[in-house]
């Protein structure tokens, strides 16, 4: 049983697991409603309390929504923070703190790291199974926009090619993030540092955009590439290439002349090649190789556990919202409890009294639901679009699978739950109802 | 007088001693499971987690003792329908492994298969891993075939019990 | 036309006392014969509607027997009570008691609502058939536009629509200016009479008391009297 189920696809376990979620409340709606007409009444019945009803719906579609949000917006910055990692398959830096460089290198939040040597970078660039080996050079911005040193093809790979205008030729010359706001052709003077602590003017050399990367989804679309020989030059140092080799901008360097850099992203030709070069440049002392996908994921983990706890609080708060919908049940039945003493009165079987009450407060349940999915993905979508305006990581919120077993689950308690006050009103005495 | 201190200390040293050499000698006990060593290839403390379901993971830490580049190609299990290597990937934000065809390590280096790494992943199988368990396991390298018994550790572990441990 | 279905009424011993003790319906014998018109007065706290609502089964806490026919409804279980009800039993409130967001079709025609689909469509018939007898126009029009006489007309329309033998009324004029009563008067006495139908009535309603076969006095839930009309 286990083996089949483990055989099937993820859709296909996540729709089973929906369907036994929802199947409990429609068993109990259809054993409910079976050989009756309730809806003419059902709706009477909402319209006549149409104001407890909406206060009602507003109520459920408030607290769904909340669970709903919280759950896609963190999914959404899961993959959001993920996909702007996708191209940083591995980095080299002097062995430290992963998650320091990882969001020096992939987020674009520099601080002082050491850096690594030419010979290094040598060894790692020159290696049969490596395709990039981008150096990377932070530490100066041009108003509020990093500016990043380092090699064409990482440019272009980054930018999956797509690249406005050309690819720098000269040594003052940069690529503009998508969201940089200069335009190919504006010039600029790079500060020293980074933000509030910037000195502006405290590098002399002009550079001139010539080209713009499509959008990343990334911090990078607020970054300025230029080739990390400028980086060097704006700070005096050597250019990387020996004094009497003729210009050129780029790998091969002369590791004598290399003035080092503080991250190498690497690209292998194949995935397996990647694990290997992992083991290769993985050296105490000396070098650390990581995945910063693996970085996420234990960041991830630790968040997994905040957001099993988010998990619990949202089901806890759903509860609550169930019980409380089960209370207002209760007095809302009170409202009516003389329409349905008076079927009782009629002739109707206790069943259809029942059918009444459960389906209006079907309705009230599905209807809160289905607005609270809204309200929901209407949260997610303001709070994405927040997040991705303060760090240029792209959030898209889904809803997904959780979030709907979440919703049915929910739906599936409530509805059974509602048979309570169902059943309640079906054991007041007739009689004392119709002189209510 | 300054003898008694020196005595209770030296006792205490030496009861810390005989319990470590307890421990010590269960784990020689046991030696093969924490190390296999073959021609050139180190592969200290193999282990999975304990689990129910027909897919397990297993890591070890693989050291290329020879002069040589060391290929990993695979594994072989008789409690596995399958068996084969895997690298950690990120994918749409969710953990996945995918598979690949190999693995390099360069002479004197050391890879270390690991959660969220690479690892080799056992299919089709049929009985429930307890804590305590082994299983076992053929590493298949270019230089030949290397018998690995796996210890199996708790369901949640992120690492081997004795990992840290000089052997 | 005589009504197939004979239901004479037999009431024995019939004992109600509320939850405190207090004896509010103390009638050891009333009999009521298939067709008959009979009406039950009384001053106000008597025990009048009581009295008529155990006769519907609709008091648990009754004792003694309310045998229709060959069935004493206070011992059936609730649910064949309220089945006798439905197969057999018209009843009518002095106010009303319509689902006010419904229309006048809607409203007499509610027993379809829970009856097995294959009656549903006689009884909606039947229920128009009644409110065109009883003068309403516009069918699907809301009861809430409708005056007390309309509203009460419609109530008799749901009453009879699945064509009961025994119809039940409580005070049916009390909620009604005097043309408007008098209409009703005629009307229920017109539709039971016609069918043979059993109609008994708690009313203080000269007009309509005159029109019953026999009433009965009802004081301090005790029976006083009783009168041939």
């Amino acid at each position: 049983m286990s083996s089949l189920w483990a055989s099937l696809s993820a859709t296909w376990q996540d729709s089973l697991i929906a369907l036994a979620l929802v199947l409990p409340g429609l068993i109990i709606g259809a054993l409910t409603i079976r050989g009756f007409a309730p809806w003419a009444l059902v709706r009477a019945l909402l319209w006549r309390f149409r104001w407890p009803n909406v206060m009602f719906v507003l109520l459920i579609a408030a607290s769904v929504g909340m669970g709903i949000g919280l759950i896609a917006q963190e999914r959404g910055l899961r993959k959001g923070t993920a996909a702007a990692a996708d191209k940083f398959d591995m980095i080299v830096a002097a062995p430290g703190s992963e998650m320091t460089l990882m969001l020096a290198s992939v987020y674009l939040q520099p601080s002082d790291v050491p850096l690594l040597k030419g010979q290094i970078y040598n060894e790692i660039a020159n290696h049969d199974r490596v395709t990039i080996a981008a150096p990377l050079a932070f530490g100066d911005s041009f108003g509020g926009a990093p500016i990043i040193g380092t090699i064409a093809d990482f440019a272009r790979y980054l930018s999956d090619d797509q690249i406005e205008g050309r690819m720098w030729q000269d040594t003052f010359e940069a690529i503009a993030g998508a969201y940089v706001p200069l335009d190919i052709g504006d010039s600029f003077v790079p500060s020293h540092g980074f933000g509030d602590t910037a000195e502006d003017d405290a590098h002399g050399d002009q550079i001139t955009v010539v080209g713009r990367m499509a959008p990343t989804g990334s911090p990078w679309d607020r970054a300025i590439m230029v080739p990390v020989e400028s980086v060097w030059a704006v700070h005096g140092l050597a250019n990387g290439h020996a004094p009497d080799a003729p210009v050129q901008l780029g790998p091969p360097y002369d590791a004598a002349y290399f003035p080092g850099t503080p991250a190498i992203v690497v690209k292998a030709d194949e995935l397996w090649a990647t694990y290997s070069l992992r083991s290769e440049f993985t050296r105490d002392a000396e070098t650390m190789a990581f995945f910063p996908g693996t970085v996420l994921a234990e960041l991830y983990a630790v968040m997994g556990d905040v957001r099993q706890a988010m998990s619990l609080m949202t089901l806890v708060t759903q509860v609550l919202v169930a019980t409380s919908v089960l209370v207002g049940m209760f007095i809302l039945t009170r409202l009516f409890r003389r329409q349905m003493s008076l079927l009782r009165a009629l002739g109707a079987p206790g069943r259809f009294v029942l059918s009444v009450v459960w389906s209006y407060a079907a309705m009230l349940l599905v209807s809160g639901a289905v607005l609270g999915l809204g309200v929901g993905l209407g949260a997610a979508h303001a709070l994405s679009r927040i997040v991705t305006a303060r760090t240029d990581i792209l959030v898209v919120p889904q809803i997904g699978w959780t979030e709907v077993h979440l919703l049915l689950g929910f739906l599936s308690v409530t509805l059974l739950l509602s048979l309570l006050p169902a059943l309640a009103v079906l054991r007041r005495p007739i009689v004392d109802g119709l002189r209510a | 007088m300054r003898l008694i201190p020196a005595l209770l200390l030296s006792l205490g040293l030496a009861t810390t001693a005989i319990a470590d050499d307890t421990h010590d000698d269960h784990d020689h006990d046991e030696q093969d499971t924490h190390l296999a060593v073959m021609d050139g290839v180190e592969v200290l403390h193999p282990w999975t987690n304990a689990g129910t379901g027909p897919m397990t993971l297993i890591f070890a830490e693989v050291e290329n003792t020879g002069d040589t580049a060391l290929t990993l190609l695979g594994a072989e299990s008789d409690d596995a329908t399958s068996a084969e290597l895997v690298g950690f990937m990120l994918k749409d934000g969710s953990e996945n492994y995918q598979v690949i065809p190999m693995l390099e390590i360069a002479p004197g280096r050391e890879l270390d298969l690991a959660p969220r790494g690479v690892a080799i992943r056992l299919n089709g199988l049929s009985t429930p891993r307890t804590e305590g368990d082994e299983i076992e396991i053929h590493l298949l390298t270019d230089r030949g075939e290397l018998a690995l018994r796996v210890a199996v550790e708790a369901e949640d572990a992120m690492k081997h019990s004795h990992a840290g441990h000089a052997h | 036309m005589a009504d197939p279905r004979r239901l004479p009424l037999r009431v024995t011993n019939l004992r109600i006392a509320n939850p405190r003790g207090r004896v509010l319906v103390d009638v050891p014998d009333i009999a009521v014969a298939p067709g008959e018109a009979l009406g039950i007065r009384g001053p106000s706290g008597a025990g009048k509607s009581t009295l008529l609502f155990a006769l519907a089964g609709l008091i648990k806490s009754a004792s003694g027997q309310v045998v229709w026919g060959d069935q004493d409804l206070l011992n059936l279980s609730a649910e064949a009570r309220t089945a006798f009800r439905a197969e057999n039993m018209g009843l009518i409130f002095q106010d009303f008691l319509l689902f006010e967001e419904l229309g006048a079709a809607a409203n007499a025609g509610v027993g379809s609502f829970f009856r097995r689909k294959s009656t549903r469509p006689d009884l909606r018939q039947r229920a128009d058939r009644m409110l065109t007898h009883l003068g309403i126009r516009d069918e699907a029009r809301n009861v809430t536009s409708f005056s007390g006489g309309e509203r009460q007309r419609v109530a008799v329309a749901r009453a009879l629509a699945h064509d009961p033998a025994l119809l039940l009324a409580d005070e049916p004029t009390a909620s009604l200016d005097r043309a408007a009563a008098d209409r009703l008067v005629g009307d229920l006495i017109d539709l039971t009479r016609a069918e043979g139908k059993t109609l008994i009535t708690v009313s203080h309603d000269i007009a309509l008391l005159d029109r019953m076969d026999r009433v009965i006095l009802i004081q301090d839930g005790k029976l006083v009297e009783t009168e041939n009309v």
